[in-house]
């Protein structure tokens, strides 16, 4: 197979796998949008108005992103450029085909490369515009690769911020003279811009977005790495280590990022492309190296492979069969016409982005909560705890929340929190207007 | 063979001291008909595979039903022995040949550390009286087999340059991580193996870090294709088994360090720690070395509370034991450069005694002492009379230890059982089954039982003992009936009903 084929291969590989979850979803019956940011994003255009939220400036707020190829074909093209421009880069930097082509399946493959181009993220656009501009920079066309990197903070300021110091550990390593240094001052002279711009618009640029995930899928992570592949780098890093400092640096940032890419799902995207450049190493070595044991060998590299297919074949799955199910829209829809527009609603705060979207109307809670208003977690806390009735009802009138909608993973929490179902189930001050085998939505009466 | 000949062999010895173990825990374990409560899963499974192959990984009692989530290989074993022999003999008989075997083991790796066949012998010796090793005589536990595998792959590894033995290891290799997510430990003991071959510039041979990364992906795929669902609902939690917290504090902490040295015995420890320090400081031992790691392994899991106790102990004192062999071949030598040699079997003869008291009795006061955390006869015709008198979908509560005991004679559901995996609000399910029988109040009492769909209340002396109570407070003609009872033992049935439930 000439090179060509094989990229074009894996390309369509990428786009196959991209939009595996919503093709196995369609199967299912179930057409709809997986719960993530993306509903927020396709609701939200600048200003939250159900939440009172100032979103930080971004281009891509400016356009309807409400349909299919803004939210699921743009997504996966991205995706394969992603891919694409992967590809380019390594060949600049004389990597061999063996190992580019491991590298870029490996990539491909791992569960947090689908969750960032399986709909519209706004960090995804901040991927693409990073390795565009390292591809402009090792192809030495150092005056364009200032647009992109300059672009960065308007399309997403947080993740911008990852971008910028990646690409100027990239610079520092790889540039042989000083002229590639000063395309970094034009990223932060933009970022700046774009923190003026946001101070302008009234947006607190100290609200870190900050989430506490998990970092591995294959142990319940919602978007993470896999163990195989953390393996493959660990012994990619062991091989490709060279004594000296500047590989020190680089080792110890990596580690770091890691390490504090359990409070970011961006910086865990940024960081599975370095990953899988150590596991595509690794691989290829283990293939290649002479071993003393041929059986080891192959039952080695084939429980590998096994492992990285398994990982990806079970994630995506899991992604299909993710909420919201038509039963869940039907009961959000439900909601939406029963309900006046000051009326809130209460669930639990993964079902957030998801109930605003197909409801039109406010949460008390959602996963933005503890950026924008983190008091409400600790009154959320108090409410599903408390057994109190008046004490809940101050705070359900407070917040004008008029609906509870509960489902399966909020009954649990909600059971072991023994409060506020007990007070739902118990006394005469809610109603039970909607039911099907998921969902239960009872209204508070006031 | 003559006579004289046989007694000179080591290996008839070895045997002697093989048969020597296996009876004491025989005798030990038929003290009882009846096993500790733990074991009558394994019970269970033998039984489940027996009538359709398969472990029963969808229980349709426990917790009134869910899946179990193990490694089934040990319950395999079982099952094939209880083809020919019956079963609750094969539970008795088996796992304390397992833990019999290690003195065999344990023997012929002392003897690749030192060369020496009398020190190997009293290695073998030592190992077959670790206090440690007596404490679960009667659990069915499938730790014993798990540490035969464990122990075996390292001795095969010590003779890694020898073609059988690396396919040795490999079979030994695919039964651990059948059997048990331990195979974790040892891996990581073999990475902390490597750590120290390098620290101490030892060669590493290709062939032990191929099957070191064989063993690796393996070991974690395997672990990943049998607790998806478990790290799925829990993520890491998997590794304390979603266990309730009020339970997990007891579970790492069921000695103190007092009973620790007890357990594990005083000479085995001083002298694995002389070993261990010999070994690093004056005569470098790759074999040792490997003991070293995975023992460091162990103890560090240990020391964050990531292994149980118990497990840690049998493991990390056996790793001891077969250090010290290396102390007292070091010992032994420089006896013999000096005119104490002249007293060596008096040496011999003060060791045995102070291993008589300070290993021998108490393992056999700690064999007898934990195989009598038994159930009662009168709890066992109380179950069968469940069997016999209740409605098939009845579910009958029982206190947590209790639960598999219920399962596995009245073949009803029980409310709980030891396997917390899979399971939603476990501390708020140990709190509702703690306060069926410390409640005060006849409501709240019936308000849980409504909730677990449960009418049968079980009172057994167990039961008694652990909440403190002598009936429960709360039973009155209007509400409870004794259905039936057998001594101390009774089964109560609910009548009523909360009409909010």
């Amino acid at each position: 197979m000439n090179e060509n084929t094989k990229i074009l291969m894996i390309l369509l590989l990428t786009g196959a796998l991209i939009l595996s979850p919503y093709a196995l979803r369609i199967f299912q019956g179930n057409p709809y949008t997986i719960n993530s940011e993306a509903y927020y994003n396709m609701r939200v255009s600048g200003k939250d108005m159900l939440q009172e939220r100032t979103m930080p400036f971004s281009i891509l707020s400016l356009l309807d992103q409400n349909n299919v190829l803004f939210n699921k074909i743009l997504p996966s093209l991205i995706g394969i450029m992603c891919v694409g421009l992967s590809i380019m880069i390594m060949k600049k930097h004389n990597i061999s085909e063996k190992n580019t082509t491991a590298i870029t399946l490996i990539l491909i493959s791992s569960p947090i490369f689908l969750y960032t181009f399986l709909d519209l993220k706004y960090f995804s656009f901040n991927i693409i515009l990073s390795l565009l501009t390292i591809y402009l920079i090792s192809s030495k066309k150092h005056i364009l690769s200032i647009m992109p990197l300059a672009l960065m903070p308007f399309f997403d300021f947080y993740s911008s911020i990852i971008a910028i110091i990646l690409i100027l550990l990239y610079i520092l390593l790889t540039a042989k003279n000083y002229k590639s240094h000063h395309i970094i001052i034009f990223g932060i002279i933009s970022f700046i811009a774009a923190l003026l711009l946001n101070n302008y618009l009234g947006y607190s640029v100290s609200r870190i977005p900050i989430e506490k995930t998990r970092l591995i899928t294959d142990i319940g992570a919602e978007a993470g790495f896999s163990f195989s592949s953390i393996i493959l780098a660990i012994i990619g890093m062991i091989l490709l280590w060279e004594k000296g400092l500047k590989n020190l640096l680089v080792y110890t940032l990596i580690t770091l990022m890691f390490a504090l890419s359990i409070f970011n799902t961006a910086l865990k995207a940024y960081v599975n492309f370095i990953l899988a450049v150590y596991a595509g190493f690794a691989f290829v070595y283990l293939t290649r190296r002479k071993w003393s044991i041929q059986i080891i060998k192959k039952v080695t590299l084939l429980l590998i492979i096994c492992s990285i297919l398994f990982t990806t074949i079970l994630y995506a799955t899991r992604l299909s069969e993710m909420k919201p199910t038509p039963e869940y829209v039907d009961a959000l829809r439900f909601i939406k016409n029963q309900s006046f527009k000051n009326e809130a609603i209460l669930s639990s705060i993964e079902n957030g982005y998801m109930i605003s979207y197909y409801t039109e109307r406010g949460v008390f809670i959602d996963e933005k909560t503890n950026i924008y208003e983190p008091e409400r977690i600790f009154i959320y806390n108090n409410l599903t705890t408390s057994r109190n009735l008046e004490k809940t009802e101050s705070i359900l009138k407070k917040y004008s929340i008029k609906y509870i909608f509960i489902d399966k993973s909020f009954r649990q929490k909600l059971e072991a929190d023994q409060g506020l179902l007990f007070i739902i189930e118990n006394s005469q001050k809610f109603k039970n207007i909607y039911k099907n085998n998921d969902i239960e939505v009872w209204m508070y009466i006031d | 063979m003559g006579f004289r000949k046989l007694f000179k062999s080591q290996e008839f010895w070895v045997a002697i001291i093989f048969l020597l173990v296996l009876s004491i825990r025989l005798i030990i374990a038929f003290q009882t008909p009846f096993f500790n409560y733990e074991a009558y899963f394994s019970l269970r499974q033998i039984e489940s595979i027996k009538d359709t192959g398969l472990p029963l990984y969808n229980d349709p009692l426990s917790y009134g039903g869910k899946s179990q989530l193990f490694a089934p290989l040990n319950y395999y074993v079982l099952a094939l022995f209880s083809l020919f022999i019956p079963d609750d003999i094969t539970a008795k008989i088996i796992p304390n040949i397992f833990a019999s075997l290690m003195v065999i083991l344990s023997y012929f790796m002392a003897l690749k550390i030192t060369k020496s066949p009398k020190i190997s012998l009293l290695t073998g010796l030592m190992t077959g009286f670790i206090p440690i090793l007596f404490f679960d005589i009667n659990r069915i536990s499938i730790d014993y087999f798990s540490t035969l595998l464990i122990f075996s792959i390292i001795y095969c590894m010590f003779r890694i340059n020898e073609k059988k033995y690396v396919d040795y290891s490999l079979i030994l290799i695919f039964l651990l991580v059948l059997t048990t997510p331990l195979a974790l430990i040892l891996i990581i003991g073999l990475l902390f193996y490597l750590l120290l071959l390098k620290l101490e510039n030892h060669n590493i041979e290709m062939k032990e870090l191929e099957i070191i990364l064989f063993f690796a992906f393996l070991s974690v795929w395997v672990n990943l294709l049998i607790f998806k669902n478990a790290f799925l609902s829990h993520g890491l939690l998997v590794i304390w088994q979603n266990m309730p917290t009020a339970i997990i504090t007891g579970f790492f902490n069921k000695l103190t360090l007092l009973e620790t040295f007890y357990t594990i015995s005083i000479i085995p420890l001083l002298l694995g720690l002389y070993g261990f320090y010999l070994a690093f400081h004056e005569e470098k031992n790759k074999e040792v070395m490997l003991l070293t790691g995975f023992g460091i392994s162990v103890f560090l899991l240990m020391w964050f509370r990531l292994l149980n106790l118990v497990t840690s102990l049998t493991l990390l004192s056996i790793t001891l034991v077969i250090i010290s062999a290396f102390a007292l071949r070091r010992m032994t030598n420089f006896v013999e450069r000096t005119k104490l040699h002249k007293y060596e079997r008096i040496f011999l003869i003060i060791f045995l005694v102070l291993f008589m008291f300070t290993s021998i009795l108490p393992s056999i006061y700690l064999g007898i002492e934990k195989s009598k955390n038994t159930p009662k006869t009168s709890d066992i015709i109380v179950l069968e009379w469940a069997e016999q008198n209740t409605p098939k979908t009845a579910t009958i509560a029982g206190t947590l230890e209790e639960g598999h005991l219920i399962t596995y004679y009245s073949k009803r559901k029980n409310i709980m059982d030891d396997n917390f995996l899979l399971i939603h609000n476990i501390d708020q399910r140990l709190n509702d089954l703690d306060k069926i029988y410390t409640s005060k109040f006849q409501i709240e009492a019936i308000s849980i039982l409504n909730r677990y769909n449960t009418k049968y209340i079980l009172l057994t002396d167990h039961a008694r003992e652990k909440y403190e109570i002598r009936e429960l407070s709360y039973i009155d003609d209007n509400c409870f009936q004794q259905a039936f009872y057998s001594q101390n033992t009774s089964l109560y049935i609910n009548k009523c009903k909360l009409e909010n439930d």
